[in-house]
């Protein structure tokens, strides 16, 4: 499993809003974020072709 | 708002499913006014440019506009700023800039979130839905708005009880509510809620089949001579997610003869290599037998043998059965097609994507064209003969669309110019040019003494030899600041910005922004300091020289400040850019993309244009009466039309009567 | 097979004929003709006594459930018995049904004949089809009058041993398409003109069965299974709507059926 470093203060901050959210443990807390975010951007970038094709139905752009 | 919910908003295709194809969303009668002594007839032909009138009339091939001119006013008329049609011609309907009517480019940015979105409409799925297993209901309809703000002179004309009819007046979708007969333009979206967007089958796709744009490759494996594909329709909003809707097509082929059968939900069509079948329509279910949408499309073979490639046109909103609202009353667009025949609804119909990506060959695209010609002539046929009293408007596209594509042809100085291309490839321009003066000559016939008669067009045209990427030039001068310069390749519509350090941005097709304070969500240049960064920023763009040819590449740099004024005069671009004749702004750079040069040859066919400094593409301007001012522009044909009838224009008009 | 056909289409043709200028009102009084048919078949072929007491249980069942609405153990058995009723009820209806069933099928089939198909517009094309009984005849032909341009060659798919062409009529009349395979010719009406024309056939076909379903021409000898035209739809407007003859049939048949039962005393 891969480790990575994270900023002391932020660190103390994320200990105290997933205690309060109810998750188990700080851990899970980050890895619910990191995946919901990696989701949302993996997404996104389908969607911005999509925005692209729309935009560029227009005959003006190729 | 997030990306992802953005499309569901631009998603025409979401509110055609919304509607369901049920109710017509305008109910407006067109009663019958009190009779009236004057006529006041618009024959609208977008892109139509002076000096190419003056060429074909002096090669004899317009007799009609040459016996016009002889007796009656002919002159360029002044566009818009900047000369794009959606522009020119909401200055056209509301007899004032775009500072009243709020439409700068034909692409716009929503401040808020930063993501681009075509300007003339928007649609919004229903905003309350119930869900049951996969089926989401909608319990609010969905709506499609007009985004174009200020008067439109029709609507005073209605008002006054004067008859009207506008036959696909762009920047008109949906067309304004209004006790008039019209049917919407330019902005009128296919039923997937694109400008047009067609389908191509074939076992042999090209190598850049995944980059279409306006288009779709669906590649294919016949077996036993015969195969099934989908075809794409509106985003199905009743489905969780909105996935689109489909429709199977099944297609035969023959095994020997080259000659082919399209079926589908029940209906058939059988085409030779070669042919275009006309007008078929197609349904796709959103909720089982509850809900459809209704299309129509038009099928083309181009081979059967040794490999298989149809065309389907773009699902075209069906004039008998409008899936969306396009025109005033609403039956009015059936009334018109159960006598001149199916026509195409979409904005452009020419289908010039499908010849960029060598769907089609010059003549395929000039084929289509002509039936697109040939469905417009008909409708002014149909819509003439109704036509007593009052105001009638009529545009045509295909000067537009054809010179954009075929100009090439004609112009040996263009990179694309091919001499050995036959004779009705570089005639084409010319072609379209000689079926306008049809098109005069039959309009004229409904021309008395108590007639008021213009020819109009929007702008004229220009050569297009080289593009010129803004953003790029503002990465390379420091004004754009990259978050991940490693993605730089793949940076395309606003992202990948790095707007803590970023001064000014491209967007759309002659507007430049700056990075704003208060308005932009990350702005950073102080409102104070807008004026001066943007005077700074003209000046350094009208210095530029293009590296390869040593010329100028704009010729000015429009600081809109000192030329909009309006409630909308707030929400324009800092700068709009009136590039040089022979250049415009690159494809890439109006995507927000950021390639390596600047400035380079133009290669798409596409490859001529009109989005440039607005003195430079004026357009005509034809009247039977005396015009009485000096330089004519677009903005003042409204209250010259409004006076014409005995009628004050509205305030927010800003354009003068022209005539004598 | 065809001869009856051919009487019972003659009958329709009677019956619709005073609507001539009137095509909906032809639907409409065969619907309401064809109400009175199904009463009288049920009248007449059901046990009507049975059925009286039957129905007069139900409601003996459903007003004990009202008058002892308090007691549950009425109401629960009040309710099995209902339903045990109306299920004998059922049973009753299951003969009558079995005799009116074929009588409404054949009144569809010449409703469709009428209705369904509309003619084929002058100027626009349509698709004609043969599927042969046994292999595709690879070398099939069609031809037509003047009036009616064939434009393709046939268009084979063996496995569905169909040929299909498109012709494209360019008059309004009734002609003539021939289909050459073989060494024989088999013709097909092809009815073109205003939408108001009368009976539009889409296919002529082989088969006692098949021939029930599409009486509108002389039957095939074997060989070929049908020749089609794929005829538009016709659009039936009924007080200015558009409705599917289909529910407009069953609509008012039905309703004609209940609202005429008392004038002929039937129990339904």
């Amino acid at each position: 499993m891969a480790k990575i470093k994270i900023d002391g203060e932020l660190w103390e901050r994320v200990k105290k809003v997933a205690e309060a959210a109810g998750y188990a443990s700080p851990e899970e807390f980050v890895t619910h974020v990191l995946e919901k975010e990696t989701a949302a951007l993996e997404g996104a970038g389908a969607d911005e072709e999509e925005i692209k094709k729309r935009l560029q139905g227009l005959g003006y752009i190729s | 708002m997030k990306r992802r919910d953005f499309l569901k908003v631009t998603g025409t295709g979401a509110a055609v499913a919304a509607a369901g194809g049920v109710a017509p969303l305008l109910e407006a009668c067109a009663g019958k006014a009190r009779p009236l002594g004057r006529k006041v007839v618009v024959l609208a032909i977008d892109g139509m440019d002076p000096e190419l009138v003056r060429r074909f009339v002096a090669r004899g091939g317009m007799p009609t506009f040459k016996k016009f001119i002889e007796g009656n006013a002919f002159m360029p008329l002044g566009t818009s700023l900047p000369p794009q049609s959606p522009v020119a011609w909401s200055d056209f309907i509301t007899g004032a800039g775009p500072g009243v009517h709020g439409i700068f480019d034909f692409i716009h940015r929503d401040p808020e979130t930063m993501l681009p979105y075509l300007s003339i409409s928007r649609s919004t799925p229903p905003s309350k839905t119930v869900k049951l297993g996969r089926l989401v209901i909608p319990l609010t309809g969905g709506k499609v708005e007009n985004l174009r703000r200020g008067p439109c002179f029709w609507e005073v004309l209605a008002r006054n009880d004067v008859p009207a009819v506008v036959f696909k007046c762009p920047s008109n979708f949906p067309p304004v509510k209004v006790r008039a007969k019209t049917v919407s333009g330019l902005g009128t979206p296919d039923i997937r809620g694109t400008y047009g967007t067609f389908s191509y089958y074939t076992d042999d796709p090209p190598a850049d089949a995944d980059e279409f744009t306006g288009g779709e490759c669906i590649p294919i494996r016949l077996w036993e001579e015969a195969f099934t594909a989908d075809l794409t329709g509106p985003a199905n909003t009743f489905r969780e997610n909105s996935p689109p809707a489909k429709l199977r097509l099944t297609v035969y082929r023959d095994p020997t003869r080259d000659v082919a059968k399209i079926t589908w939900g029940g209906d058939e069509v059988i085409l030779k290599k070669g042919e275009w079948s006309g007008w078929h329509r197609v349904r796709f279910k959103l909720a089982g037998p509850l809900a459809d949408a209704v299309g129509m499309v038009r099928f083309y073979l181009k081979e059967v043998r040794p490999h298989f490639r149809l065309y389907v046109s773009p699902v075209n909103i069906d004039p008998l059965e409008p899936a969306l609202p396009i025109s005033t009353p609403s039956k009015y667009a059936a009334q018109v097609a159960r006598r001149a025949g199916r026509y195409y609804t979409q904005g452009f119909p020419e289908d010039t994507k499908a010849l960029s990506h060598d769907v089609f060959g010059e003549e395929e695209y000039l084929a289509q064209a002509e039936i697109v010609l040939r469905e417009r002539l008909a409708c002014l046929d149909e819509t003439l003969a109704d036509f007593d009293d009052g105001f009638y408007y009529f545009y045509f596209s295909s000067i537009d669309q054809n010179t954009h594509m075929m100009w090439r042809t004609m112009d040996p100085k263009h990179p694309l110019y091919r001499p050995d291309a036959p004779p009705e490839v570089k005639g084409a321009v010319e072609h379209f040019y000689r079926a306008m003066d049809g098109a005069l000559a039959r309009t004229l016939a409904k021309v008395d003494d108590r007639t008021t008669f213009f020819i109009i067009s929007d702008h004229g045209f220009a050569p297009f030899y080289r593009e010129f990427n803004v953003n790029t030039w503002l990465l390379d001068n420091g004004y754009i600041a990259l978050a991940d310069p490693f993605r730089r390749a793949e940076t395309e519509f606003l992202d990948n910005i790095d707007w803590g350090r970023t001064l000014a941005y491209g967007l759309g097709l002659n507007s430049v922004y700056l990075n704003l304070r208060g308005r932009e969500p990350r702005g950073i240049v102080e409102p104070e300091e807008a004026a001066a960064l943007a005077a700074k920023l003209a000046a350094e763009l009208e210095a530029y020289r293009d590296p390869e040819t040593g010329k100028r590449v704009l010729v000015k740099v429009y600081k809109s400040r000192d030329c909009y004024r309006g409630p909308a005069a707030a929400e324009a671009p800092e700068l709009v850019l009136g590039f040089a004749r022979g250049y415009r702004l690159a494809d890439d750079s109006a995507a927000v993309e950021f390639p390596k040069r600047i400035c380079k040859v133009r290669e798409d066919k596409w490859a001529a244009d009109h989005c440039i400094d607005p003195p430079h593409v004026r357009g005509v301007l034809f009247c039977n009466k005396p015009v009485a001012a000096k330089a004519p522009a677009l903005k003042d044909l409204a209250p010259t039309i409004l006076k014409e009838f005995g009628l004050e224009p509205p305030r927010e008009m800003t354009g003068r009567p022209i005539l004598a | 097979m065809w001869y009856f056909n051919l009487a019972f289409t003659r009958l329709f043709d009677a019956l619709v004929w005073p609507f001539r200028v009137w095509p909906a009102g032809g639907l409409l009084f065969v619907s309401v003709v064809a109400g009175v048919a199904m009463l009288l078949i049920f009248k007449v072929t059901s046990n009507q006594r049975a059925i009286r007491r039957t129905r007069d249980l139900i409601r003996a069942h459903m007003l004990a459930m009202r008058l002892f609405r308090d007691d549950a153990a009425v109401v629960v058995e009040s309710q099995k018995k209902v339903l045990r009723t109306n299920l004998t009820y059922l049973r009753y209806a299951v003969v009558p049904i079995v005799f009116i069933l074929p009588v409404v099928v054949l009144i569809m089939v010449q409703l469709n004949l009428r209705y369904g198909p509309a003619p084929a517009r002058p100027g626009e094309a349509v698709v004609v089809k043969a599927v042969f009984e046994g292999a595709l005849d690879e070398g099939a032909t069609l031809a037509a009058s003047p009036e009616v341009a064939v434009e393709t060659p046939a268009l084979r798919i063996p496995y569905e041993r169909e040929a299909d062409w498109r012709v494209r009529p360019l008059e309004a009349g009734t002609f003539e398409l021939v289909l050459k395979s073989r060494g024989k010719d088999w013709g097909k009406k092809l009815v073109v003109g205003p939408p108001a024309v009368g009976r539009v056939s889409s296919r002529r076909v082989s088969g006692v069965w098949a021939q029930l379903m599409n009486p509108g021409e002389r039957p095939l000898s074997s060989n070929l299974k049908a020749i089609e035209v794929k005829y538009p739809s016709r659009e039936n407007k009924i007080l200015g709507l558009r409705v599917h003859w289909i529910i407009t049939f069953f609509v008012v048949s039905l309703v004609a059926a209940f609202a005429l039962k008392g004038v002929f005393r039937t129990e339904v």
